[in-house]
């Protein structure tokens, strides 16, 4: 499996677009967005397609459902996830259940850690960036919410971080996440999937740019 | 300190980075909120140092600035 993450550096001209998109999907993803963030959809889709695929990417078909969850129309029994911030894109697919985000590390009012974690977890962190720090909590979070497809409606306080063995993890209607989370430039990503054994949600990272 | 129109929109210009006087009540939300965790600060912000308990559910589905102003001053 592949961890795909895509920059803004990497769509360099319409050749791009045309590469990785059908004129359908375009005009699709072009309705009521600024070209900003047209530019983010773009990122995390090009970042999908490259999850599972390395031709004909304009064939594949993302659609979104429940709370966003993405869903691969003619790749059946895949699930995928995809996620993008201020200019990087990054998703993957896989055979389980699965689950990432990505968070440009940016400023942040205190009032937000307090608000998603408890002091109990924020001490698990060994980060004295709070900025850093807050991001890396938010992604582990986000991308657990992802692959339970159930993004921010579900209160975050609740999606308790703990550590096992070195990997933290979240527990949740009693099924453990297993998240690994790291810095990448200016940027935090992180992933989650059910096991622990990095041979069965062994991920390699790619980066496009 | 006591919410107000003006109030918000400062709150809201400071989270999302925009520039001051740059968001008006006719703003639609997506001209500036384009990531979830800047929108879970806002309510961060509301519910902590205002004491304003706003659902991350109900704030997405609102469109302008005018909604977010009557929907926080009514809560």
């Amino acid at each position: 499996m592949q961890l795909i993450a895509v920059s803004s550096s990497y769509l360099t001209d319409q050749s791009v677009i045309d590469k990785y998109f059908s004129p359908k999907e375009v005009k699709e993803l072009s309705k009521k967005v600024s070209k900003e963030q047209l530019d983010n959809k773009f990122l995390g889709r090009i970042a999908l397609k490259h999850s599972i695929t390395n031709s004909n990417f304009s064939q594949f078909i993302i659609n979104y459902i429940n709370f966003g969850e993405p869903v691969l129309v003619n790749v059946p029994n895949m699930f995928c996830s995809i996620a993008h911030s201020y200019g990087l894109g990054v998703a993957v697919a896989s055979p389980f259940k699965i689950g990432v985000d990505v968070e440009k590390i940016r400023k942040h009012d205190d009032s937000l850690l307090k608000y998603i974690a408890s002091t109990k977890e924020i001490s698990l962190f060994n980060e004295e960036n709070q900025d850093i720090l807050v991001t890396k909590v938010w992604v582990i979070k986000e991308a657990v919410s992802k692959a339970l497809g159930i993004g921010i409606a579900y209160p975050f306080i609740n999606l308790l971080i703990e550590k096992d063995k070195g990997n933290y993890t979240v527990t949740t209607n009693g099924i453990k996440w297993f998240v690994k989370v790291f810095q990448y430039n200016d940027y935090i990503i992180g992933y989650c999937c059910q096991y622990p054994d990095s041979k069965k949600c062994n991920i390699n990272i790619k980066y496009l740019q | 300190m006591k919410l107000t129109e003006q109030k918000i929109i400062l709150i809201l210009e400071g989270v999302f980075k925009q520039k001051k006087d740059s968001i008006t009540l006719a703003t639609p939300l997506e001209y500036f909120a384009k990531d979830s965790m800047d929108i879970m600060e806002f309510i961060a912000i509301l519910k902590n140092k205002h004491n304003v308990v706003i659902e991350p559910t109900e704030i997405t589905k609102l469109t302008n600035v005018k909604e977010i102003v009557s929907y926080v001053l009514s809560h």
